[in-house]
Parts: structure tokens; sequence; C-alpha cells
């Protein structure tokens, strides 16, 4: 199977590493050039992002009338190789535009897409939460995500909210680990695609040893996609 | 005797004379700041160092809005690179905290650009509450073209004593820097021009980039700068850090000057 990575370029990310990473499960995977900058001449898209905007954490209605300004910049972001950020945006919703521009090419039968985004994604239950991976097709990774996503322990805040900060070792803005956490992650979509095509459920994986493990907590992904182990059972998908 | 010989009466014709003057002035001004605060202050100064006509508007008798203070009572105030380089430009003294964080005394920081904006020549009214804008229309379009201002004391006063009509002041253009309250662009939203998106959750790291980068023209003749722009646009909202202050002004005052007719 073809496993196509696409994605920005990002200063603490090495893709040949990720992409010999993804080689070692028999996929013939490669890197291809960012789709939302290679799309980014498309006079509709700005709009359509900045429609997708989460605007209020608690209210699942998104910026349905988004004004001009908000369109603009996101018509400049969309262009820029390293793109600002600042603002959250529907993960779902990042997923379907992605799925519109590309569907002629999710052939689930030839290749499998994995996008990097370098902005926050979210997905509402009882309010919008920030997450790390989108399950979609294409699959949607958010980079800034694996900082911002999982929680650290609430010590941690407690400390924040007494004014000092607690040195732990979280995964941080420019942090050379997260490498290492995205192949955690990208064994995670490929077991997604996986399940897809084989048309069989898809469910996290109870060992919080496994990198098949939804990590709520930054102690986790430290643990379960950092390491990229997997359990028995899901090893056995793989090979 | 130390000092000259003086009256009362010199003394308030003084005043009287010279607020007068600089007021006869400001009823037509190029560009009027609603916010006497960071953005508000840091916008003025770069527009008036560039000979423009601006008159800050401030509701408080002191200027620097928040900027006295960095949270929670404590004044000092932090800026994350590289809005230091603006502070180096304006002489604020600051120490480095860690890479790409700086921590400054909010007195010094705050008089500093007070002071740098009034010796560039922005003219100030305090005690002045923002009421209303001047809306024009032309060809069919509307535009700002100036605001509609009262003594600040006014509102605190029982309606019954107070029946004090505001007075209109026109300008190109009205810089919204009111901070959260965002007044010029509710007056707007009030009138049914414009939506506002009200502020996002909290979230420090990347919302600076997203205030400076949103500042703009978000209605003719009305631009829009430091958390007021949180509030049109609905970003998550910034901690005690004014980084994104000083250069949304800067901004606001660049996009202002790129259009204004001289």
């Amino acid at each position: 199977m073809k496993l196509i990575i696409s994605g920005p370029d990002f200063e603490d990310i090495n893709y040949n590493e990720i992409i010999n990473f993804v080689k070692k499960f028999n996929f013939d995977a490669q890197k291809e050039e960012d789709f939302l900058l290679k799309f980014s001449q498309y006079d509709f898209l700005p709009e359509k992002f900045a429609k997708i905007r989460v605007l209020d954490p608690y209210k699942k209605e998104l910026n349905e009338e988004p004004l001009e300004l908000e369109i603009e910049y996101e018509r400049s972001n969309l262009k820029r190789k390293n793109r600002k950020r600042g603002i959250i945006y529907s993960g779902n919703h990042f997923v379907k535009i992605l799925k519109e521009l590309l569907k002629e090419r999710l052939d689930l039968k030839k290749e499998w897409v994995i996008y990097f985004s370098d902005q926050l994604l979210s997905t509402f239950e009882d309010r919008w939460h920030i997450r790390v991976i989108i399950f979609g097709i294409p699959v949607v990774i958010s980079v800034p995500g694996i900082v911002y996503g999982p929680a650290r322990d609430r010590e941690y805040y407690l400390a924040r909210e007494m004014g000092f900060n607690l040195n732990c070792d979280y995964i941080k803005e420019k942090d050379e680990r997260k490498t290492d956490v995205l192949k955690g992650y990208i064994l995670q979509a490929i077991y997604f695609y996986k399940c897809l095509y084989e048309n069989k459920e898809f469910k996290f994986c109870e060992d919080e040893n496994c990198s098949i493990y939804n990590s709520h907590w930054q102690r986790e992904v430290l643990n379960a996609q950092l390491k990229q182990n997997l359990c028995e059972k899901h090893l056995k998908e793989f090979f | 005797m130390i000092f000259a010989k003086k009256g009362e009466s010199e003394v308030t014709k003084a005043i009287v004379e010279s607020f007068l003057s600089m007021f006869k002035e400001s009823i037509k001004s190029q560009v009027i700041i609603i916010g006497g605060g960071p953005a508000g202050l840091t916008c003025a100064r770069e527009l008036a160092k560039n000979k423009i006509n601006v008159l800050v508007i401030e509701r408080n008798n002191y200027l620097g809005g928040g900027f006295w203070i960095g949270g929670y009572f404590m004044n000092k105030v932090t800026f994350r690179a590289p809005s230091n380089e603006y502070l180096d430009e304006i002489g604020v003294k600051y120490e480095k905290v860690e890479e790409g964080l700086f921590v400054s005394d909010g007195a010094q920081a705050c008089s500093k650009l007070i002071a740098a904006a009034s010796d560039a020549g922005a003219k100030f009214l305090q005690l002045t509450d923002f009421e209303d804008v001047i809306i024009r229309e032309k060809d069919g379009k509307a535009k700002v073209a100036g605001v509609v201002v009262n003594w600040s004391g006014v509102k605190g006063l029982p309606r019954q004593i107070t029946c004090v009509d505001p007075v209109g002041l026109e300008s190109e253009f009205v810089v919204d820097a009111s901070g959260h309250e965002a007044h010029v662009i509710k007056a707007l939203e009030k009138r049914g021009y414009i939506k506002t998106k009200g502020m996002g959750a909290m979230w420090v790291e990347a919302s600076e980039d997203a205030v400076v980068e949103h500042t703009g023209e978000v209605f003719p003749g009305l631009i829009v700068a430091g958390m007021a722009v949180s509030e049109t646009f609905g970003l998550p909202r910034m901690g005690p850090t004014f980084g994104a202050m000083l250069l949304s002004g800067k901004r606001a005052a660049e996009i202002i000057l790129s259009k204004i007719k001289y």
C-alpha cells in the first residue's frame, strides 16, 4: 500500500525519519509538498477556512459569517510557508475541506493520505477540545496539537494558578521529540485506514503502552506515542 | 519669593486658553484613537511621528490602560520577542526572563510609552467618553467619519441633573483601541453594520500573533487594534503579555499611513 504524507515544513520535524519508519511496516511511503500551499491559489478556499473557526469553547456554532479581514487572513496564511497560528479550527470540517480538495486521489485501494497540519484543531463534545489526530479521509494530525491537546498533570495547572511554573518534561513548542511522537500517531492513522480498508470497527487499544492507545494526558503521550510500541495484538495487525 | 507672581485668574486663563486651542484643533483630526492603552498610545506615537494630526480619547484621567499592571495587581509587565525591540526604541528598560520572554516595570514602561506618544505630537482628551460613531454615506457606501463624545462624569450623575449633550469630532480614520469592550465596534454593531464574534478561550502562546495579524480596517474608516481585535474576531484571549498590544498599535498606524490622504 502507498502511504502519502503531506504537510508544511516544521523546524523540529524530520520527515525523512518518519518516512523511513513507515517503510519498516512495508508501506511505499512518500512525502508530498504541502497540499494546502499547493491549493492556496483557489479563490474559494480562504472563506472555507474562515467559516470553520471555533469562536467560543462552549458553543458548537462556528464562524458562519466571516468578516472580510478574516478571509484575507486565511488567504495570506494559506500562502505562507511558515503559517501564523492563533486560530482554533473545527477538525472534522478541516478534514472535509481536504477531502473535497483531494477527492480524486482518496481511493483507499490505491493510497492512504495523512496530512500534518500546522494549525490547532478541535472537536466538539461537551465543549471544544483540542486534538492531535482527526480520523477521517484523509487523516489529519495537528502538530501543535501535540503540545496543546493532551492535558498536563493537574499539579501543573494548580501551580500555574498559584503563579509559578512546574518544571515538567512535557512536549514543548520546539521539541525534537515531536518526530518520534508523530511516528506513534502515524501508527494510529495506519491502523485506522486498515480498519476502514478491511471494513472493521476502529477501536483504540486498552493497553496504555501501545501506540494505538488514546492518550488524554501528556504523560500518556510520552509513554504510548513517543515510544512507538505496539501491543501483541496490534503488532500482528501491522505484520 | 521663589516663584513668579501670578494670580488665580492668570493660571485659569492659561489652562482654558491652552486647552481650547488644542480642543479647537482636534474638532477635525486626521485620526481619532479611542482608548489610551498600549495599543492606542503606540498607534498615536507612530502616526504623530509621521506628522499625522492624531487625537487620543481616554475615558479615565490616567493614560496607559492596563499597561501599568501585569496581572493580579502585580506591577510587572511581560513581553515576548520581538516586541522588546519596540521597548528599545522608546527607551524602556527590561530584563530577560528566559529566551524570548522579557519583564519590565509597569510604571517605567507605561510612562515611557505615554511620553513617547506625547513627544511625537499626539494630543489627548482624557475624562472623555466615546458615545457613538459618526457615519457618512457617499455613493451608497457608509464610512466612519468621526466620533461623538461627552465628558466621562456625565454617565456617573443622576439623569435628572445631567442633560449634557455630547459633541461631535470628525476624522478621516477612527481607531478602536478601547480594549475588551471594543466600544466603537459595538456602536457599529448596534446599528447593524457589523457583527462581532466575542472573545475566545485564553491561549497566550499564539493569540498574540493572531491579534497583530487581524489588526486592520474592519469597516471603511475604522481600524481595530489591540484587545478590541480579539473581541471583534473571537480570537483566543491573552494573558498579561503586552507585545501584541504594541505591535498591533504599530500595525494599525502603518495601515492608516498607507491609506491616509496627505
